[in-house]
């Protein structure tokens, strides 16, 4: 049994096994307790940081040069500061779509990541389940977990070692098991690709109400994915129960 | 006009006017600027740690202050400096980052920098306050507890990198950062204290 602080101190470093979100979860630990252990861990940042950011960066980022700082610029007439704020606000915005493009950002504007966090800390109901691999070449040594709350009607999965696919070529999909359906047709809990990074956080998108989930199942599956699935193809299994 | 119904009464208007991250809150173009002119160094010194010197660690400064920017409402001058929350804000996005990527680290030595950029007060009083605290931790504690929140070393690669058994890591890096936090809870205690009627910060030669 680790201690509340530590468990707080665990999730302040990013280092919560799904043992002990589980734990935290039945704790009922609140946000607040991680964010002080946060705010503990960021205190150290500011105490042993005293960096100079490389002036290109700066200007990169829209900062001022620092003075006597050597930095290359690619305009050849002078140009009014002020007039290039719009350009800068422009720029952000095209990034900030670009970057909400290629990670799950949810609806909240939290990334997957703080969401989950978010999900479990303040959820009673949160499950999180481990993987386990079946030995699938997608994804031999695959790891993770699956967390869902039911109150929420919401959940992550975490993927570590599932293979890389090619959108055009097929697809993951997810596969919620119910105590109250037939097991042979489990609630779609929608479609996901994996990058080459390595581990991703993907929302669950269940089609329906999930009433009683006793296991979670990852498959491989066309483009788009199936309706029924002739589960050739189970890359990763987690069950609520034993 | 004070603007206490707006800030639970704990703040003149001054003080607001001061504040970065409140400006940056409200729209101001040039408060962004500032912002990153002032805490630019710590959001990159933070990246260079978890990243190395390489175009990742930029990337993720920049991923850092876009967070910021949508956070800076957030901010709570109550509960923490600006500088912490800053450091705070970026920790969080390279932890999330260095997730995805999962790459590794080349670890830097944890000397202070000799290219070092000045601090404000606020600064100065946040380091000497956590500089405090490590201070009253075990060597190894110290050691271990730096490496994972300020280089965002996951428990296995201290582990492999100081020959230490993974749950002693794990233990130093909890306990110590724990212990931190117990310290930096009275030290701020006392610096509320000794602020009253003071017009520096401790630790600030005026």
């Amino acid at each position: 049994m680790t201690s509340r602080e530590e468990l707080a101190a665990a999730g302040a470093l990013g280092e919560v096994s799904p043992e002990e979100a589980a734990e935290m979860n039945a704790l009922g630990m609140s946000q607040d307790e991680i964010y002080a252990m946060e705010i503990a861990a960021a205190a150290l940042a500011v105490a042993t940081v005293h960096d100079a950011m490389p002036p290109a960066l700066a200007a990169r980022l829209g900062g001022s040069p620092q003075p006597g700082a050597r930095v290359v610029t690619l305009r050849t007439k002078k140009t009014d500061p002020w007039r290039v704020i719009p350009w800068i606000a422009a720029a952000a915005m095209l990034l900030f779509a670009l970057l909400a493009l290629l990670r799950p950002w949810t609806p909240s504007g939290r990334s997957a990541a703080e969401e989950r966090t978010k999900l479990i800390a303040s959820s009673k109901d949160a499950l999180v389940v481990p993987w386990t691999a079946t030995n699938d070449p997608s994804g031999p040594t695959a790891s993770g977990d699956v967390v869902w709350s039911n109150s929420a009607q919401k959940g992550f999965m975490r993927f570590k070692g599932v293979a890389p696919n090619d959108p055009k070529a097929k697809q993951y999909q997810l596969w919620i098991f119910d105590a109250e359906q037939d097991e042979k047709f489990p609630i779609d809990g929608g479609v996901f690709d994996v990058g080459p990074q390595g581990e991703v956080i993907v929302p669950i998108r269940a089609k329906i109400d999930v009433k009683k989930p006793t296991m979670f199942a990852v498959t491989v599956e066309k483009p788009g994915g199936v309706v029924v699935s002739k589960r050739e193809h189970i890359v990763v299994l987690a069950k609520t129960s034993p | 006009v004070g603007c206490e119904w707006l800030f639970g009464g704990s703040l003149t208007l001054h003080a607001v006017a001061e504040n970065l991250l409140f400006r940056v809150a409200s729209g101001d173009p040039a408060a962004t600027r500032a912002c990153i002119d002032r805490y630019g160094g710590l959001v990159w010194g933070i990246a260079r740690r978890f990243f190395g010197g390489n175009a990742d660690a930029e990337d993720a400064v920049q991923e850092a202050f876009l967070d910021l920017w949508r956070s800076a409402g957030r901010y709570d001058p109550k509960v923490s400096s600006e500088a912490v929350f800053v450091a705070l804000i970026a920790r969080r996005r390279f932890i999330d980052r260095r997730r995805r990527t999962q790459r590794r680290l080349d670890t830097e030595p944890l000397v202070m920098d000799s290219a070092s950029t000045s601090q404000s007060a606020e600064q100065v009083t946040e380091a000497n306050l956590a500089g405090r605290a490590l201070d009253q931790l075990r060597p190894e504690q110290r050691q271990v507890l730096l490496l994972a929140a300020c280089h965002g070393m996951s428990h296995e690669e201290i582990a492999q990198a100081t020959g230490m058994p993974l749950g002693t890591v794990k233990t130093h890096a909890r306990r110590g950062l724990v212990a931190v936090r117990e310290i930096l809870s009275r030290g701020e205690g006392e610096r509320l204290t000794g602020a009253r009627g003071a017009s520096s910060p401790p630790g600030v030669q005026s």
